[in-house]
């Protein structure tokens, strides 16, 4: 049999690493990359409005004062709608682009497992969604700060690393679940309507108290307004309901997050490039 | 057990089958050791299904497939010695022929440092270690882009290297180079299985041609046998005709007719000459001739072979 070179010492993480730089660089450091972003920030326009009232009109649309709106504005637009969208746009584009295109070949024909193959892309989607919603979070964050600022109104730098948190939860939970759907359904377009449908139900899960109380406890969404209502009781002495313990939230968020790349390195494993 | 008699790459009574019950192989079974092997087949045949079979981009539906006696769709392992050149040109369009070998070199293991050596020696051996390794390969021409496809196939000097159509779209130049480049390989004990259209393309370096046709191992062996089993085919011709008897006597003389078959169907109004040749061509130019110097009346000519004929003619033009 085949004599095994001494050269090719094969160091796993070398050549994961290579795949995420590759597929890092595509992704986010692309015209798409930056479109998202630009696109993103464009919601900020709104705490930019009320910076701009405050500075040259004497008054704000703010009246619960600038770090509560920051909070509710930051807690619904971004972490419940901007964010899981930007991650299924990129979990779509980063795991089939290089199957569409066939580069995907290139890795395959190297001595790296499939499934390292597919962690190295989540991660590349993992870290590069939450740089994304970092930046986002920061050029929000700092707006309101100056509000506050301006307005001499108390700031509690805490709500910042909260929201931090809560955005890698949700990058976390989302990179996960929505590359998975794409390894399952390479089509673009398809994976796009199967995301925005998953997207839509979770946000009317959280959303809809009214009727949907029953099952409301199967939509993710649930659980990460009950975090962030629990991070407005701790920073600004709020009496919300928490149904779970955040402790017990962050435990059930785990084991989604195990499960559910179980299932994607399963997937992986499985995949053919005809 | 002897090294250098071991197959290297196993195919076991391997049916793969596509969406839309396309098949790509079929029951197919074939084994390659050492030197060149050429797969030939026309467009379709299923040659870039062997060796996505045998590099593990997808796995059969039924039989078995070995690479090193390890499963290539399970075992990374196998890619430590193994290179592989694929039939379309896909390249991560910001990258340089320098960058391009080299993040792939990385992804075999290698260092940066050891990635910028390995790059600089496998660019030299497709004689593109010049300024053209620098230009993003979106400016390639398509003899280049074949080259530096070639070129990360020889990362690592695996002892194996499978080549999709590495001669596609490249001038004479280039082909005459990789050919060169193939049979020196060879020579320093690597075993090569590349694929082709046409025979004459591999012919003249490959030890063993492995004839592919519909998803089958139509034949295979030295290349010597393959052309004297392609001229040998003979090509059947049937002509329906009321005196077969008389049409024969005509054609009995004829240099290019092998031998002649009568058949009298008794609930048949017509007779069928069966007419064997080695040379189609020359005696489809001789037919009408005879046909109109025998005065006898004919019902239909049918080429019996015309499928598996066809191919050999494309095979061998
Ligand atoms: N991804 C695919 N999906 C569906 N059918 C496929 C796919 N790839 C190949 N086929 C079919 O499988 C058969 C064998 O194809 P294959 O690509 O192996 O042929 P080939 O010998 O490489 O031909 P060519 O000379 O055109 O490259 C063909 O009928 C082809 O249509
Ligand atoms: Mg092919």
């Amino acid at each position: 049999m085949a004599t095994l070179k001494k050269q090719n010492v094969h160091s796993d993480l070398l050549g994961d690493r290579v795949i995420f730089k590759v597929s890092f660089k595509r992704t986010f450091l692309s015209k798409r990359g930056l479109f998202t972003l630009i696109f993103s920030l464009l919601f900020a326009l709104y705490p930019f409005i009320g910076l701009y009232q405050t500075l040259f009109n004497n008054d704000t649309i703010f009246h619960e004062g600038a770090m509560y709106s920051f909070h509710s504005f930051f807690s619904f637009m971004y972490e419940l709608v901007i964010i899981p969208l930007i991650i299924a746009l990129f979990a779509s584009y980063i795991i089939t682009e290089d199957i569409d295109d066939k580069t995907i070949t290139y890795w395959i024909v190297r001595p790296i497992r499939r499934s390292e193959i597919y962690l190295s892309k989540l991660l590349a989607l993992v870290v590069g969604s939450f740089l994304i919603a970092l930046i986002i979070e920061s050029v929000n964050f700092l707006l309101f700060y100056i509000i506050a600022k301006v307005r001499r109104e108390f700031i509690d730098l805490r709500l910042f690393l909260f929201h931090l948190i809560i955005i890698f939860i949700i990058v976390l939970y989302y990179s996960t679940a929505t590359s998975i759907i794409s390894l399952i359904f390479p089509f673009s377009t398809l994976t796009s309507i199967l995301y925005i449908a998953l997207w839509e139900l979770a946000t009317y899960g959280a959303l809809m108290d009214l009727g949907a109380k029953g099952i409301k406890w199967i939509f993710i969404h649930n659980y990460i307004v009950q975090i962030q209502n629990a991070t407005a009781n701790i920073v600004f002495g709020f009496h919300y309901t928490i149904d779970m313990s955040i402790f017990s939230i962050v435990i059930l968020f785990i084991i989604l997050f195990t499960i559910l790349s179980s299932l994607f390195i399963y997937l992986s494993k499985r995949k053919e490039y005809p | 057990m002897s090294k250098e008699e071991a197959p290297f790459v196993i195919f076991y009574n391997v049916t793969k089958w596509y969406k839309g019950n396309v098949i790509g192989l079929n029951q197919f079974t074939a084994q390659v050791s050492g030197g060149i092997t050429g797969l030939v087949g026309p467009n379709g045949a299923g040659k870039s299904t062997f060796l996505k079979l045998a590099t593990g981009q997808i796995k059969p539906n039924i039989g078995i497939v070995r690479v090193f006696n390890k499963d290539p769709f399970r075992d990374s392992s196998v890619f430590n010695d193994l290179g592989y050149c694929p039939e379309q040109d896909a390249f991560w369009s910001w990258m340089t022929g320098k960058e391009f070998v080299e993040i792939l070199a990385k992804a075999k293991g290698y260092s940066k440092e050891e990635a910028k050596k390995e790059t600089t020696r496998v660019l030299k051996i497709v004689s593109l270690d010049d300024e053209r390794a620098d230009r993003p390969i979106i400016t390639y021409s398509k003899g280049m882009r074949q080259r530096i496809k070639v070129a990360q196939a020889l990362i690592g000097s695996p002892s194996l290297l499978l080549l999709d159509e590495p001669f596609a779209g490249a001038d004479p130049i280039t082909r005459a180079h990789l050919g060169r480049t193939f049979e020196d390989l060879r020579k320093e004990g690597v075993s090569i299985i590349l694929s082709s259209h046409v025979l004459h393309e591999v012919e003249q370096f490959a030890d063993q041609i492995k004839l592919i046709y519909r998803g089958r191992l139509l034949a295979e062996g030295p290349v010597r046998d393959i052309r004297a089993l392609i001229y040998d085919h003979p090509h059947r011709i049937k002509i329906l005709t009321d005196s077969p008897r008389e049409l024969a006597k005509y054609f009995v003389s004829l240099p290019s007719v092998k031998s002649l078959e009568i058949t009298d169907p008794s609930n048949l109004h017509y007779g069928i000459l069966w007419i064997l040749t080695h040379n189609p061509a020359v005696f489809y130019k001789e037919l009408p001739k005879v046909l109109v110097s025998s005065k006898v009346h004919v019902e239909e000519i049918m080429s019996v072979d015309d499928n598996l004929q066809a191919v050999f003619e494309y095979l061998t033009q």
